[in-house]
């Protein structure tokens, strides 16, 4: 007896997913199906929230699969199935605590998929999970709500910047944090906003807010995170980027255009060479792309000022703060206070009488301590706020009593912060310090000639006079060095100016040389004036010419303000940035023309006079005259080409003297870490053969050479390594035993030229001595 | 040898080093086994160890939680055993049999054949008296069944159903939201439309299918005559009244018990949840979620929602089929008229729209 046939969906209940595939292929037949199992999930439903708690495991694994067959098909029947979304929502809400943990999973994806299906906005989807990863006890729970949290805001970001959710979302999360600072829950916000900025899904003024607060509030927990952010939050959305881009692996094109000519042509192959080619091309648009701009959390803040006051005054002046936190924790909080002071010169006096306590020899991880004083310490600081601490410092740690590693790291330190306060420091103190550049120890000597030089740089007076050296003690006489007093600033100029200045200078000569009129004429001012407004309007022609070759329209990236401005501290307003005085507008004012007018007098006198008329000769060629995109051009090749002749050994001794200036006035961005004040004590201690060895070979310490090669061996794989192939010899040598029989059995058929061959190689070897030869 | 090229890259393959990256997990090894496994309960083949434990009333207790258990066999001899008790100590039956109607409930929505019909059986032997207590037990799980993919269970259900609307009947149509849902799910298990051109407005295009179009699976004559009989019987529960009246059957119990007053009030129910219409704590009811306890509301409520002429007008074309069904149909047609003899349809159709 054969058995019945049944047909497919006789057969078992089991069979949801049949049902499911074709309703999505044709839901207008099958609508019957699916309202015999909507009322069928209705009445489970019903089961189910009759005793939450109790139910049996058979109608909980027919609820599970009736809801994934709902979810599923849901939006093909809209009308039919509008309470589901409702149902889930409400199912979760009061029954996520006793839902058996596989139907809780189910719930929460059906809620992501219907999303997906667009039944439910993310908005609502977001303000059902969210409360629940604030309530739920479960772990897993929270795990996965925050993964879908995080890739339902992912996905909303994908295409564009999704404003109205992500400000929903930022809001919820700031009010998390400002209604209640006591709870831990806002770990969750400072969670989110964390990950959302690693992914540069949010890198505007909004999540730094939220951050703030974060930093701000009463939660330990929550304020190390929120301190944690502003400290390593950019590098981290760096490391990010960086990953994400050499994460995808590089198709070989040259490669697989070889291969497709080798191997069998296929409709196929073709096809897949094309895509790979897509790729490539895809890749280097991205990679040409323009760097979207980030700025940093920290320079994104509003009002600096007054988050570091609140840092300040909440975490760490008070003698009995609200939150306890430890050291370390204290430690971090320091650093960002210090940073922020140090990064926006902002005032904050009591900080500094703060570190005194902290500055003994004996205080568990003072060389950060140290870091953060250094960091602290700007121009804009009065030195007498800043003189005992460097009092302090030098009492305590440097001393012919103190260990190496303590008076090294005392004398960088006071070294850190001289170089950004030169007036914290006194001359008899200096002279002091600078004696122990005599100093046995090799960390401490150098540590005190770092002084020594940084000195002879920013105020030589304060040294003894054999100790200036001789460019310090020729500027001092000459008047050129000459100690900046306090509040003093810098001006700044524009990099190779003078050399376009000059060249201009030149051509105009050349070009009156060429008419035959006598290069060094200023009577014929008319005539002068003429010239330069032709060349001038030349070089707006250019103007139009450049623009299309870079690719402009593309290349521009809308930066949207959150309709809040920066807020500016008064620090920056004291000092207008000069460069602002090159606006390049496309249509020239009439300021242009009488910037000539004014220009006449220092170009019409070329000859070199003192340097300080040179200097002023300079700056009136940016501040009277709009450079036209023709001069920039110039400018631009000219500092290539003088970058280019300072590396002439002539130069270079000079070059070296800039480089060293631009590591002694570090980015102000970069933070100083305890790493850099101990970094000298290294010198103290005598190396080990071992380490010598190792440092010669250029490995790290603690790093082992990784194995003992052959020349030979290490030669091959670094050709191999390259990708270049074997010699003739050595694949006439690796040639497989069983190839070579034939040829060996044709010895009587060899040629001449074979026969030759071998005779030489015999014979050669016989002069050798054996294959190998016997040269020992 | 390692001469091939192929060879050769297997070869440097060996002596790569993987790429470690913090904060990713590690690679597995190409060799990896998962270990992991995932358990519930161990469940041992034989869980009874000694059958020859004194007392019936151990076992009992033995057998009802065996209708838990994951094999097929043992819920199915647990049910025979208790209805074999049952059977026997009628008188006496030292077990509650409520509690036993609860779990054994638990069983209706069971994947085994066998299971649902050793239920079948056990269920008839239930006194009616303690079905009534515990009847929205079965209510939801029965109405769950009636639409199932699987044919075995819908028709378990609707031999539960009529077995349940013939013991308790008047229990089951006036209970929370069972009258509506019911005959929601009764139409859908039809595939019965809304033929009027006034409702099919609302539906906006579903309803366009010939109502000969059966459901997949549903095209069995036997499951179909077992539904159609269930749906008489639910019609006739519903909408005819049985008995007398209400007032004289009060007056007759008041004359019963001449001396006292109001008796009832101060026994113990005997129908389920008592005070369930006044609703005092759930969440305010729909009209579908609303209890219809007396005839004339649930014939109004019947006709309102136009489901007096889906039903009519479906059952007409089930009759003109013929044939067994046809004579089954006819029967539905009859209670249907002898229900809604004094219902004014158009009248009452004004009213609802």
């Amino acid at each position: 007896m054969g058995k019945r046939k049944v047909g497919a969906l006789e057969k078992v209940d089991a069979d949801l997913p049949n049902l499911q595939h074709k309703i999505r292929r044709d839901p207008l037949s099958y609508q019957d199906d699916f309202s015999n199992q909507w009322n069928q999930y209705r009445s489970l439903i019903d089961v189910y929230l009759q005793s939450p708690s109790t139910s049996d495991d058979a109608s909980i694994v027919s609820l599970r699969e009736l809801i994934d067959f709902v979810s599923h098909v849901a939006d093909c029947y809209p009308r039919v199935a509008s309470g589901f979304a409702d149902d889930l929502k409400n199912l979760l809400a009061s029954h996520h605590a006793d839902l058996e943990s596989e139907l809780r999973d189910k719930v929460v994806g059906s809620l992501v998929l219907i999303r997906k299906k667009e039944i439910i906005d993310s908005a609502t989807l977001l303000t059902t999970l969210f409360p629940l990863l604030l309530t739920t006890a479960s772990k897993s729970l929270r795990v996965l709500l925050f993964q879908k949290i995080l890739s339902e805001l992912r996905t909303a970001n994908s295409k564009s910047t999704n404003h109205r959710l992500n400000r929903q979302v930022q809001t919820l999360l700031y009010d998390l944090l400002a209604s209640d600072p006591t709870s831990p829950k806002g770990i969750w916000a400072v969670k989110l906003t964390r990950e959302l900025w690693k992914r540069q899904i949010w890198s505007d003024t909004k999540a730094v807010e939220i951050m703030k607060e974060a930093a701000l509030s009463q939660n330990e927990k929550v304020v190390c995170g929120g301190v944690r952010f502003f400290l390593g939050g950019d590098k981290e959305r760096e490391e990010a980027a960086e990953e994400s881009s050499d994460d995808d692996d590089t198709v070989d094109m040259a490669k697989l255009k070889h291969q497709a000519g080798i191997s069998k042509k296929t409709k196929k192959k073709a096809a897949d060479l094309k895509k790979a080619a897509a790729t490539v091309k895809r890749k280097e648009r991205k990679k040409k792309a323009p760097h979207p701009l980030n700025f940093s959390a920290l320079h994104l803040l509003n009002d600096p000022q007054g988050f570091a006051e609140k840092l300040f005054f909440q975490h760490l002046y008070p003698q009995h703060p609200k939150v306890r936190l430890n050291l370390e924790q204290k430690l971090l909080v320091l650093q960002l206070v210090s940073r922020l002071v140090g990064l926006h010169k902002l005032t904050l006096i009591q900080l500094y009488s703060y570190f005194l306590k902290f500055l003994t020899p004996r205080q568990p991880s003072v060389t950060s301590f140290l870091a953060s004083l250094a960091q602290a310490t700007h121009n804009l600081v009065p030195p007498d706020a800043l003189e005992p601490l460097v009092q302090k410092v030098a009492n305590e740690f440097v001393s012919e009593a103190a260990a190496a590693e303590v008076a090294s790291a005392g004398l960088n330190a006071i070294r850190e912060i001289c170089v950004r306060q030169p007036l914290a420091m006194n001359e008899t103190l200096l002279q002091d310090l600078v004696m122990y550049r005599k100093s046995k120890d090799k960390g401490t000597m150098m540590a005190a000639k770092g002084l020594v030089s940084l000195y002879r740089e920013v105020g030589a007076e304060l040294l003894k006079k054999r100790d200036r050296g001789k460019e310090a003690a020729l500027g001092l006489r000459s008047g050129a060095l000459k100690e900046r007093r306090f509040g003093e600033s810098e001006e700044g100029g524009i990099e190779g100016l003078d050399l376009l200045e000059k060249f201009k200078e030149e051509e105009r000569q050349r070009k009156r040389g060429e008419k035959g009129l006598p290069e060094d004429d200023d009577d014929d001012e008319a005539l002068r004036i003429a010239e330069e407004e032709q060349e001038e309007v030349e070089g707006w022609k250019n103007w139009d010419a450049e623009d299309d070759d870079s690719d402009d329209s593309g290349g521009w990236i809308n930066v949207e303000s959150d309709g809040e401005d920066i807020n500016i501290s008064d620090s920056d307003d004291e000092k207008p940035p000069p460069a602002k005085k090159l606006r390049t507008s496309p249509s020239p004012t009439p300021k242009n023309g009488e910037g000539n007018d004014e220009k006449k007098q220092p170009s019409a006198t070329p000859d070199p006079t003192t340097t300080a008329q040179r200097v002023v000769a300079i700056s009136k060629l940016a501040t009277t005259r709009i450079l036209t995109p023709a001069d920039l051009a110039k400018l631009n090749e000219l500092r290539t080409q003088a970058s280019i002749q300072s590396h002439l050994p002539a130069a270079r001794r000079k070059q070296l003297q800039v480089a060293a200036q631009a590591a002694a006035s570090r980015h102000a961005d970069d933070a100083i870490t305890a790493e850099t004040i101990s970094g000298l004590a290294a010198l103290s201690s005598k190396a080990t053969r071992e380490e010598k060895i190792a440092h010669a070979r250029g490995l790290k310490p603690g790093e082992q050479r990784e194995k003992h090669q052959s020349t030979t061996a290490m030669r091959k794989a670094k050709k191999e390594a390259e990708g270049k192939s074997t010699t003739n010899k050595e694949k006439a040598r690796k040639k497989n035993f069983l190839m070579t029989l034939g040829k060996a059995k044709r010895k009587g058929k060899r040629s001449l030229v074979e026969t030759r061959k071998v005779l030489r190689g015999h014979l050669e070897r016989q002069k050798r001595g054996g294959k190998r030869g016997n040269k020992g | 040898m390692g001469s091939s090229a192929k060879r050769k890259k297997e070869k440097k393959q060996d002596f790569q080093k993987p790429k470690l990256k913090v904060g990713k997990t590690k690679p597995k090894a190409a060799n990896f086994t998962s270990t992991s496994f995932k358990a519930k309960s161990i469940v041992l083949t034989q869980s009874t160890l000694s059958t020859t434990a004194p007392s019936l009333d151990a076992q009992i207790l033995h057998n009802v939680s065996l209708f838990k258990s994951k094999s097929d066999s043992q819920r199915k001899d647990a049910l025979a055993f208790i209805t074999n008790a049952i059977m026997e100590h009628r008188k006496g039956f030292p077990y509650q049999v409520g509690e036993i109607f609860k779990e054994a409930c638990k069983l209706l929505l069971d994947r085994s054949d066998g299971v649902r019909n050793e239920l079948l059986k056990l269920l008839t032997q239930l006194p009616a008296v303690e079905v009534t207590i515990h009847i929205a037990e079965p209510l939801l799980r029965i109405r769950a069944g009636m639409t199932s993919l699987a044919k075995g269970i819908r028709f378990t259900s609707y031999d539960a159903l009529i077995w349940l609307l013939k013991s308790n009947g008047e229990e089951v149509v006036s209970s929370v939201g069972t009258w509506v849902k019911y005959l929601q799910s009764f139409q859908s298990a039809f595939a019965f439309h809304a033929k009027d051109p006034a409702i099919a407005t609302n539906t906006s295009g579903w309803s366009t299918l010939p109502s000969s179009v059966q459901p997949i699976g549903s095209n069995d004559s036997k499951v179909l005559m077992k539904q159609i009989q269930a749906l008489e019987s639910f019609l006739r529960a519903g909408l005819i009244q049985t008995g007398e009246d209400s007032e004289v059957l009060a007056a007759q119990s008041a004359a019963r018990s001449f001396p006292l007053w109001h008796t009832e009030y101060h026994t113990m129910p005997t129908r389920s949840k008592p005070f369930a219409r006044l609703n005092l704590f759930g969440p305010p009811r729909s009209a579908e979620d609303e209890m219809y306890d007396d005839v004339d509301e649930r014939r109004r409520v019947f006709a309102e929602l136009g489901l007096y002429r889906t039903f009519a007008h479906g059952i007409k074309t089930l009759r003109k089929q013929g044939g067994e069904v046809g004579r089954a149909a006819s029967q539905v047609e009859k209670v249907l008229a002898e229900g809604m003899v004094d219902w004014d349809e158009d009248k009452e159709y004004e009213v609802a729209f």
